[in-house]
């Protein structure tokens, strides 16, 4: 698959493409990151949020490639394995500070969050992810759930998101978390 | 909290707003204590939201098989390939040595130079018997009349002679395998789905070849085998997982790795011993 296909397929939110371009470089992203000083769980973690970083900005169509798929997704690698070694580095000589990390309550939040998404019917779920997490156009959310037009999604993403927020503020006032 | 200031707050998480708006939006921010706390709250929904999606599409990229030979064998090898060998077939049952004394096989090589080693399908196993079973008597007869045909007449035959009143299952689901292609290899789509087009046993076809190498050629699912196989026996293995199918040649002591090619191309041997360790145990356990 030539890569100006990989990415009109994945502007189309198709996963099998996701799961081709994942596969088709899987050797090449972790031998870096492991011939870097990186476990092969380390490789694939970073391998993972960087197809998934792709696979973001392909999907919402806010790519313009100027190098091949490979190279781009190299390149992400290279950063995030080396940020992650710099994290390393840091923790290695200093005191863990406990400030970077979510306290309990926000942890808790999104659990409930993560939840409540959870708890959506199918088609719910899909809009919604497909449009806040891998920003597919309208146009192509309509196409991949095969809704009659935009205007008909428009309104569905409209009523599962209030249908959302109403099933999350429920659970944090249980919660007390608006008080 | 009225739409407008919703669509205000969506524009605003999106980074959809011009450096104007994002000014004034953000000093009413500062002013409006209830708009503060509806942007935080859609701020936590849409990273929820976006952690959901994440972990979905983790979930499916684990799942993709991984070339074997790679991680999946050193990594997991017992777990991904032993635990997909339940669907393991190893089909042509490799003991080819005594072929010429098959009256098939040697009423086929007599006409011609291309000995067919097909076995019989899951096609016929899965739904032929059953049939065979219910109308045994018939089948007894009938077998008279087909025993020196090939596998397909055999097949067809039984089809038309049986003349099935069973239900069977629908034939699309038992398609022949045409359409496996590596880059299908990895669809992780249901780790746990069986898939009868990748659990049929491949075709393979004999060429017999007085060249000194053994080549292969296998397109759209047949494998065609060239070399002195009457002399020096072949097994073939056949890993099916639920992601994909890898084929294995065993020959001459040797086990070779099977790609598609549409040209003949020569063996290729295996040389990772991971590999060679697993496929020694498979072949034992058959």
């Amino acid at each position: 698959m030539k890569d100006r296909e990989i990415l009109e397929r994945i502007g189309q939110g198709d996963e099998k493409t996701l799961d081709y371009l994942y596969q088709k470089y899987y050797r090449m992203m972790v031998k870096m990151v492991v011939e870097n000083s990186g476990t092969e769980e380390e490789a694939k973690d970073i391998y993972q949020e960087a197809v998934l970083a792709f696979w973001q900005k392909a999907a919402s169509r806010k790519l313009v490639l100027t190098s091949k798929i490979s190279t781009y997704i190299y390149s992400i690698c290279k950063n995030l394995w080396r940020k992650e070694l710099e994290k390393k580095k840091r923790h290695s000589h200093e005191e863990v500070d406990g400030a970077e990390y979510p306290t309990h309550d926000q942890e808790e939040r999104s659990r409930i969050v993560r939840e409540c998404v959870g708890e959506l019917g199918d088609v719910c779920k899909k809009i919604l992810t497909y449009y806040y997490f891998d920003g597919l156009s309208m146009t192509d959310i309509s196409k991949k759930l095969k809704f009659a037009n935009t205007d008909t999604t428009k309104t569905k993403k409209y009523k599962c998101k209030k249908k959302l927020d109403t099933l999350i503020k429920r659970k944090y006032s249980t919660m007390d978390f608006f008080d | 909290m009225n739409s407008n200031n919703q669509n205000q707050i969506e524009a605003y998480l999106s980074g959809e707003m011009d450096a104007e708006q994002l000014a004034k939006f953000e000093s009413e921010v500062h002013v409006n204590p209830e708009l503060q706390q509806e942007l935080n709250f859609q701020s936590e929904v849409i990273q929820g939201i976006g952690q959901y999606r994440k972990a979905q599409l983790v979930a499916r990229l684990d799942a993709v098989n991984i070339a074997p030979g790679w991680l999946s064998f050193i990594q997991s090898s017992t777990v991904q390939y032993v635990g997909g060998a339940i669907a393991i077939a190893l089909i042509g049952t490799g003991l080819w040595f005594t072929f010429q004394d098959n009256s098939l096989g040697t009423e086929l090589t007599s006409s011609s130079q291309i000995v067919v080693v097909d076995t019989p399908t899951q096609q016929e196993s899965e739904w032929n018997l059953p049939k065979q079973k219910e109308q045994e008597p018939l089948m007894k007869e009938e077998l008279l009349v087909v025993e020196l045909r090939d596998w397909e007449k055999v097949d067809s035959s039984r089809e038309k002679l049986f003349n099935p009143q069973i239900a069977v299952p629908d034939a699309g689901d038992f398609e022949t395998e045409t359409d496996f292609v590596p880059e299908q290899a990895g669809e992780p789509s249901g780790s746990t789905r069986t898939d009868s087009k990748k659990s049929q046993p491949i075709e393979v076809e004999l060429v017999e070849s007085k060249a000194l190498n053994v080549r292969y050629r296998y397109y759209e699912g047949k494998l065609y085998l060239y070399g002195k196989f009457k002399q020096k026996p072949y097994e073939i293995l056949e890993i099916n997982s639920a992601t994909g199918r890898q084929i294995y040649l065993y020959h001459l002591d040797t086990f070779h790795e099977i790609v598609p090619s549409d040209k003949p191309v020569d063996l290729k041997v295996v040389t990772n011993d991971k590999l060679i360790q697993e496929l020694m145990i498979l072949r034992k356990t058959k």
